[in-house]
Formats: C-alpha cells, structure tokens, sequence
C-alpha cells in the first residue's frame, strides 16, 4: 500500500471548485450573521506529513504564539464520509476584538469568557465552511463540541508529534478577515488517510456528472 | 415497522430522557419542555410552553443566549456551551443533595436547529447534559496537577540551593585541601628556616668581627715599608677582589638575605595560621574595641590613603576569638588601604540583624573584575605587584570566618570600590560546646 496520498489533477480542481463555492456560501452566511464583511482567503489545499508536522505547521500558518480550538466533524456516512477535525489558530486574541465579532458583552474579561468566545467564533466559522463544503459533496455532518488546544502557547504544541497516529493527512487551509474590525484568523481542516480515499471516490463520481 | 410509528416519540422518549430537552423559535418562545427541564426547574411544560424563556428566567444570560440561537438559525448549524466556560444554563441543583460536595449541576450544552422539509431551520433544539461528576473530577484533576506542578517548581529551586551548597562544599573542601598541604609544607620549610636564620644572625656577628679585624689589621699597613713585596701582594689583591666595594657589599647582602628569610617565616607563620586557627580564647567580645585597636595598629598604613568614617550601629557582645577577628579586620583595612590609589574613603559599618551581627568595610578603590572577585578568597591569590603580598591574608580571613561559622562576601564594581560583608552568629558557632575553653 502506497503511504503517500496523491490526487490527480482532476480531482484536486475539483476539489477546490467545491471549496470555493462552499467558501462563497459560507462568507455570506457569516456576513449576515456577524453583519460585517467577512473576508475568506482562496482555500489552499495541501498534505502534511506527521514527521514534519512542526515545520509545516510553521510555513503555513506562520506565527509562533496562538491560540487554538479544534473541533471534529464527522458525516452521516461515518467512516466512509467526509471526517476530520478543524482546527481554528488565532494569533492575536484582543477580547475587545472577540466581544465585538461575538456581539454579546460579559462585563471584564476573565479567561473564562475569553474562552468560550474563541469557542464560540470557532464553532461558528468551522460550521459555515464545513457545512458548506459537505453539501457540495451531498453529506451531512453532525460536530462535537469545540474544545479549547490553549491559549498563547507555541504553534508547534498544537499537533504533538509524539502521539499522532497517522503518517499523512490532507490540509485544507483559510484565512478570515473581517477589515472592518482588523480580526483576523485561520482555519485548518486535516482529513485524515481514510477519509481522503472516500473524498476521492466522491469527486470522481462527480466529475463523471460533468 | 409498526413498533416504530406506534411510539409516541414525544411523550415517551423525548420527555423521559434524562437530558434536558427544550425547543424555542427565533424569538425566544418555548415550543417544548421536558421532563427533565420539569423537573429541575419545577416550571411545568403548560405554564412554559408558548411563553417567552426571558419572561420565565430573568437571569438568563439573554444577548449570549439570543447571538447563539440566532447563529444556528443563519447557519443552520450546532452550537455548543461547555461547563469548563460556562459552568451553567440554568442554575439546577445538582445530583447530590445527599452527599453534597458542589453548588449545582455543571452542564454541557448543545443547540441543534430543527429544519423543516424544505430544509429551513424553524426551531432551536437545546439539550442539556448533566456532567457534574465529570466537573467535579477534571476540577479535582486540574487541583492535583497545580499542586504536583507547585511541588516540581519547589524541587527545582531545592535541587538549585543543593547545587549552590555543593558547590560552596567543594570550595571550602578545596580550602581545606590546601590548608594541610600548607601546613605540611610550613611544617617542612619551617626547620631548615629556622637555622637559616640562626645560623644567618651568627654569620652577619661574625662577618661584622671579621671586618672589624682587618680594619685593625689596615690601620698598621702605613707602618710597612711601602714598597716591599708583601706590601704590593696586599695591594695587588684588595684591587683583584674590589675590596673596599665588598666591605661595604658584604653588610647589605647580610641584611637584605635576613629580611628575605623573615619575609619566608613570616609566610610560613602566616600559612601555618591559616590552615590551623585554633589558637586564641573563645570569649564575648566587643566588637567595636576590636575594630577600633585594629584601626589603631594599621594606623599608619591608613592615614594618607584614606578617611576613616565609622558608622557602629546597636551590637550586642559576641562570642568569638577576638584577636583572630583583629587579624581579618587588619586584613580587610590593609587591602582597602592597597586598593586606594591616591586618596579615598573606607567606611566601616556594623549592624544587628535578627540573630547574626553584619560587619561591612567598604572602600572606594580600583575594585575588582569578574576573574578576581570569584578568586578572592584563594589562597596565593593576589593583585598586588610580586613581593607586596602573600595572597594569604584573604584566604587566612576565610577560615577565620568559617571557623567562627559566619559567612564573607564580597561585592565589587571595577573602578568603583570593594565592599566585604561579614556575618558572624552573636551566640558563636552552634558547636561552641566542643569548643577548646
């Protein structure tokens, strides 16, 4: 068995068609939601390999210190569907900023609340795209609840090395930026081997459609 | 397929689950209540249902709860509030009115939306996990790890000071190394120095007569004839062997080979003192005499480099060996002394603090570099040019100090001065009971 996962040419324009419509939907929906403009970079899709996963972390989202909630998505398919986890890095966490995209007010900020909003805003934009992108694909997808990595800590801990499992899983990578309010943040969508297969499967069946 | 639609899903699954179920619409109106929501807030679902939730529960964090509900409207998407943040939706009592043990339920939350056929979200589902046990043992858990992680931080800083002490151990071993081998080596050169300097002080008396006995003997040369050859003999070999230059030679290399073998016992003395302290009575003594009779002694080495400024604070008597303090306060002032170039200050201080009394001699000398401030108290160690000093008297203080269990320090800025601390136990060494009366 080949450890690499490889798409042919086909299947990765396909896939990022799908992406980008999803990525369409999904800026419209937070836009009403937050009524901002909300700003959603070109989704970059590449793999990371577990052995290099700090140095490629590190090319592709840059900063040192974040803060970081992941969340799993899983399809009603369940093995055989669409399933991963997202994970949402933000590299500047100001409270004001968060109060402002969440639109609710706590009173002073304490970690807590910090917390729940980085929470919050997670689950919020890892459903917008995720949502979308598994209808392009006719799926549907249910989440578990977001839970926070840490805040301010060193992008290398967010995936430990140590116990990761698998050898090589696909990245899906977007940016948010909201102008208006100067936020912005990253999303990563890691697919692992199995479900990447599956999502093979699928994009072929639909460009046979074409 | 009968068994399935035949089930009253409502009223016999949903209401009986043991999760809190309740339904609102995008204005907050409650369309469904659970038992479960029943039961823990005593409202029952007639009294609930078709009312707004804000109405029933004014505490009810409405902008969070409103901003959530409406996010799953838009995306039609979960949303999620976990007891870690928000240890509560409502404010339940918990599972333990018994055993007690927490204030209320911790929940977990989850608001799901319900679509109709055309796809179109019309309900916000909301779900309510009771996970106090949960809580209760990831808050014990978090406890434990603070603790153990206060523990570790505690070991570290133990296993630095047990670094720190190693190393002062190995110092003062080195100290004491070197003590005995200087108190061989003393022991050894100490004899044949001894008759070196007899045998010199007879031999500077003797050369002394044997000049006093040919300035006889050339008193009576005028009385030969001149020119006869004994006569020439003698003037041929006071020319050979420069006679009048050895005359006067021969009383200085005496003296100057006296001072070098005083110099030499005077070190072995001093290496003899350092590697046994043991002479001189244990006593209390005013420390302030013996800073002052100190004072008085290298008077003369003190006066034209610097002014004196004592600053004696309340100190009590302390139990010490006061001529051998003398010796490491003579020592200090000298070194100040040496390390004033043109003219300066040193400043003594002293000063009671809690069970120790802190003697300080501060000058405002060259002072001293890295190198030389972690050398200082090495024996042969010195600053001063060849000949000026033995590089004992530091070392010499160091024991001195130790064996009275205080402690020396030095701080030192280069160009700035030298400052000495020392801290000496009023009550003298915890081992006085051994001590020699």
């Amino acid at each position: 068995m080949n450890p690499h996962i490889e798409f042919s040419e086909d299947q990765r324009d396909c896939l990022q068609e799908v992406c980008n419509i999803a990525m369409g939907q999904a800026g419209n929906s937070l836009a009403r939601l937050f009524e901002r403009f909300v700003t959603l970079s070109v989704p970059a899709i590449g793999f990371v390999s577990a052995e290099n996963v700090e140095t490629e972390l590190q090319e592709l989202m840059g900063s040192l210190m974040v803060s970081a909630v992941r969340q799993a998505f899983f399809s009603t398919h369940g093995k055989e569907g669409l399933h991963g986890e997202a994970i949402v890095v933000f590299s500047d966490t100001n409270f004001e900023k968060l109060v402002q995209l969440a639109d609710y007010h706590e009173g002073p900020s304490n970690a807590a609340i910090e917390q729940e909003l980085l929470l919050d805003i997670s689950n919020v934009l890892s459903g917008a795209c995720l949502n979308g992108i598994a209808e392009q694909l006719e799926e549907q997808l249910g989440f578990s609840a977001p839970s926070l990595i840490g805040t301010n800590i060193p992008l290398a801990g967010i995936l430990d090395h140590e116990q990761l499992t698998w050898e090589q899983a696909m990245s899906i990578k977007i940016g948010y930026r909201l102008e208006e309010i100067e936020f912005q943040c990253d999303m990563l969508l890691l697919l692992p081997k199995i479900a990447v297969e599956h999502l093979k499967n699928t994009l072929d069946f639909l460009l046979e459609d074409d | 397929m009968d068994l399935i639609t035949d089930i009253n899903w409502k009223e016999h699954v949903v209401d009986r689950m043991d999760t809190g179920v309740f339904l609102v619409d995008r204005t907050i109106k409650v369309l469904f209540w659970n038992r479960f929501m029943v039961m823990h807030t005593g409202q029952p679902a007639e009294s609930v249902e078709g009312r707004n939730l804000f109405e029933l529960f004014p505490d009810f964090p409405r902008r969070w709860f409103e901003r959530k509900v409406e996010g799953v409207f838009v995306l039609k998407n979960q949303a999620f509030s976990s007891w870690e943040q928000r240890p509560y939706l409502f404010k339940f009592a918990h599972n333990r009115p018994v055993t007690g043990g927490v204030e209320s339920m911790y929940q977990d939350v989850s608001l799901m939306p319900v679509l109709d056929i055309a796809g179109k979200a019309i309900a916000v589902c909301v779900s309510i996990r009771d996970v106090t046990d949960a809580a209760i043992y990831a808050t014990r858990m978090k406890e434990t790890m603070e603790t153990l992680e206060q523990e570790k931080n505690e070991q570290r800083i133990l296993i630095k000071k047990l670094e720190e002490a190693q190393s002062q151990l190995l110092q003062s071993e080195k100290m004491a190394a070197i003590g005995q081998l200087a108190a061989g080596v003393a022991h050894e050169i100490n004899n044949p120095i001894g008759f070196i300097k007899s045998n010199m002080t007879s031999l500077q008396k003797y050369t002394a007569s044997l000049v006093q006995l040919l300035e006889a003997y050339i008193k009576i040369e005028d009385q030969l004839d001149q020119n006869s050859s004994e006569m020439q003999t003698i003037a041929n070999t006071k020319d050979q062997i420069d006679f009048e230059y050895l005359v006067e030679d021969i009383g200085d290399l005496m003296t100057e080979s006296m001072d070098g073998v005083n110099r030499v016992s005077k070190i072995v003395k001093d290496l003899k003192d350092f590697s046994h302290v043991d002479q001189g009575d244990w006593k209390y003594e005013d420390l302030h005499r013996c800073i002052d009779s100190t004072l008085n002694v290298a008077w003369n080495e003190l006066k034209y480099k610097a002014e004196i400024k004592k600053q004696y604070g309340e100190v009590p008597q302390v139990f010490c060996m006061g001529s051998q303090l003398n010796q490491v306060f003579l020592n200090l002032l000298v070194n100040a002394a040496h390390a004033i170039e043109n003219r300066g200050i040193i400043t003594i201080t002293t000063a009671q603090k809690g069970e120790k009394v802190l003697i300080t001699v501060a000058d405002t000398g060259s002072g001293m570099n890295q190198e030389q401030l972690r050398r200082v108290f090495e024996p042969f160690f010195t600053t001063k040019p060849v000949g000026k000093g033995t590089g004992l008297g530091m070392s010499l203080s160091y024991g001195i100090i130790d064996k009275h269990e205080g402690k020396i320090e030095v701080e030192s800025q280069e160009g700035e001065g030298t400052t000495f601390n020392i801290w000496l136990p009023i009550e003298g060494p915890a081992t006085r009971d051994a001590l020699p009366a």
